[in-house]
């Protein structure tokens, strides 16, 4: 009797449970997972559930795809220099996934440097150069400009006018993404160079027990920062706009089984297409390789760690036990050193209205003379 | 790919639902019989509008669309509408006191506030041809706002009922509908505002409005000729320039027959 009514409560929790979900995004749920499960879901390491690893999973290189858009880390692997893949555990103690709740203690402005010229490294330093491609480890804050909140106006205005709805949806790549560099290497004092390819990115720095970091050059990406950095260690920034108007342009060599490879076997471009942007390619990689050698005495493919999909690299070497090991340093409680947009927002430390849903509402409630119904258009024929 | 799990899995459930929903709905008893006559006291239209199909001049059957845009002048209809591209100095646009925004916003305040510049439009509509009209939609044209100049495009749709649609209309099963795409010829006398050839709107829709008029009285055009739709242009440093839509009835074609619609027989 009594059977009908608990199957009927039964799906009813299924269907709020996804509901939740929907609306609020799988990091609501993730952050109660363990690590592995929740990158497993996620996707960064997806490689542990999806069957994508090649092999049986005990060697790094299982972990590392040659994708169509780049190396992509499937697993929990990092990159050495070269983009020799490692396990994370093999490298960081205490590494976590989990930085969506993370909120930092201090944060200061830095601003990008004038002009194009980086300080060099010092004689005897080892320059360590990590590159971060896609990466989603999305951290609880975020920063935009006006053209991102004119641009949410206009995406309210055109909601409004088609469905009446009133709910805003903030643009993707407002928030800052975390990249977590681990540094083992303790032989020499080391010059960081960190590159994003795009978006807003915070460098997280685990140091092993000796490290010693000269300096930190950010390039590349909108907003970057660093966080877990000794306060007297110098932050240069140059980034991606500024690059370009420098004339840099962060190129490299595509892997074997890139999406290009994959159109000149099947025959969507001809050869003589392929090998003029091949030449172009190699031209610009040579080029950003000789700036990258003038600037920081190494080149830059060759030093490189860091894949286009992944979310840990390591400079140093591979250490070999518990004790060389990099120690993580969650972004919880951290100093950050970041260049910020037009607006910063820390998610849960914003007054209500003042974050960017409420800027967003505010302002096309204001072009609407008070009242978002004044957004109605339309004649009921 | 999480989204995507559960979006399937919630569509599953709402199908499983509403099938489970549909087959107590339908085994539940029959509810109180319907009022059935209510569709046979709402007043009678003239056989002339009830009916809902015209003829071509090739002998098919002209488009639902068009032929409520022409036949249905008891409602506003989407065809049926003047569609107006003008430019507007964006200071127009604001309120007593109020100033412009930063340049970023300048492209979304003008599409908010663009139904002000159709303020006047209607009222010219209804002054002649009109028994009424309203603004359909209003939009500033994406990536015409000129920070320097204060000023951005517009593109304005107004539909509108037309006056004395109550006059007697020929035999429709006897008749085509002929329409057709005219150039109109606004005249000399449509005086630019500022000596950029933008005219004002209001003028150049009265122009528009009257070569509409005299586009019906040619010789070659029929019975009962009414605006299917206005398309106005009024950009900046280009002349005026204005093309209607009009239609009318012509006799059917020497030995055109139209074979009866297929309808059930009054009284079953």
């Amino acid at each position: 009797m009594i059977r009908g009514p608990i199957s009927t409560a039964i799906v009813g929790l299924i269907l709020l449970a996804g509901l939740f979900i929907w609306v609020k995004g799988p990091d609501s749920v993730m952050r109660y997972l363990p690590d592995q499960m929740a990158a497993a879901v996620t996707g960064s390491f997806s490689g542990t559930l999806d069957g994508s690893i090649k092999g049986n999973g005990d060697r790094a290189e299982d972990f590392l795809a040659d994708g169509s858009a780049g190396l992509e880390a499937r697993g929990p692997i990092a990159a050495l220099a070269g983009n020799a893949p490692v396990f994370v555990s093999e490298v960081i103690a205490g590494y976590s996934t989990r930085v969506g709740d993370d909120i930092p203690a201090e944060i200061a402005v830095i601003r990008p440097i004038s002009g194009c010229r980086l300080t060099p490294p010092l004689q005897g330093s080892v320059v360590g150069h990590v590159t971060a491609g896609q990466d989603d480890l999305a951290l609880p804050m975020q920063t935009y400009d006006d053209t991102d909140l004119a641009g949410a106006v206009q995406g309210l205005v055109d909601s409004y006018r088609s469905s009446g709805s009133t709910a805003v949806s903030a643009p993707s790549g407002l928030a800052y993404a975390a990249y977590d560099v681990a540094v083992t290497e303790t032989a020499a004092p080391v010059y960081l160079v960190l590159e994003a390819r795009s978006g807003n990115l915070v460098w997280n720095l685990h140091l092993a027990p000796g490290a010693r970091i000269e300096r930190v050059v950010l390039l590349g990406g909108a907003q970057v920062g660093v966080a877990n950095l000794d306060p007297v260690v110098p932050v240069e920034v140059l980034p991606g706009p500024a690059m370009a108007a420098c004339g840099i342009r962060p190129t490299y060599h595509l892997n074997p089984g890139h999406l290009f490879f994959q159109s000149m076997a099947n025959g969507a471009m001809s050869k003589d297409e392929a090998d003029t942007k091949l030449a172009a390619i190699a031209d610009a990689a040579a080029a950003y390789d000789t700036w990258f050698r003038d600037s920081f005495g190494v080149l830059a493919e060759a030093t490189r760690a860091g894949f286009d999909a992944g979310s840990v690299s390591v400079v140093g070497p591979k250490p070999g036990g518990a004790e060389g090991k990099a120690v993580y340093a969650p972004i919880e409680g951290a100093r950050i050193r970041m260049t910020q947009d037009q607006y910063f927002e820390i998610a849960g430390q914003v007054a209500e209205g003042s974050d960017f849903a409420g800027r967003v509402k505010a302002i096309a409630t204001s072009f609407a003379f008070g009242d978002l119904k004044n957004l109605h258009q339309g004649v009921a024929f | 790919m999480l989204r995507v799990l559960i979006g399937t899995g919630l569509l599953l459930m709402t199908v499983g639902f509403g099938a489970a929903g549909w087959q107590y709905w339908k085994t539940m008893p029959n509810a109180e019989p319907v009022v059935a006559e209510a569709a046979a006291v709402a007043p009678a239209l003239p056989a002339a509008l009830r009916q809902g199909w015209l003829i071509s001049p090739t002998g098919g059957l002209i488009k639902q669309d068009d032929v409520r845009a022409y036949l249905a002048q008891d409602r506003f209809v989407a065809g049926r509408a003047v569609w107006v591209v003008r430019e507007a100095r964006l200071a127009d646009l604001l309120a007593d006191g109020e100033k412009l925004p930063d340049p970023a916003f300048l492209q979304v305040l003008a599409d908010i506030r663009a139904p002000r510049v159709a303020d006047g439009l209607c009222d010219v509509l209804t002054s002649t041809i009109a028994e009424a009209c309203s603004v359909n939609s209003a939009r500033v044209v994406d990536g015409s706002v000129d920070a320097a100049m204060g000023t951005a495009l517009f593109r304005l749709e107004l539909v509108y009922r037309l006056k004395d649609a109550a006059a007697e209309l020929p035999d429709l099963a006897a008749h085509v509908l002929q329409s057709t795409t005219v150039a109109l010829d606004l005249g000399p006398d449509l005086v630019p505002v500022d000596g950029s050839g933008t005219a004002t709107p209001e003028a150049a829709l009265r122009a528009a409005v009257a070569a509409v008029a005299s586009a019906c009285e040619d010789a070659a055009v029929g019975d009962v000729c009414r605006p299917m739709g206005l398309d106005l242009h009024l950009e900046p440093g280009r002349p005026p320039s204005a093309t209607a839509e009009i239609a009318w009835f012509d006799p059917l074609p020497k030995g055109m027959f139209v074979a009866p619609p297929l309808d059930a027989a009054s009284g079953g």
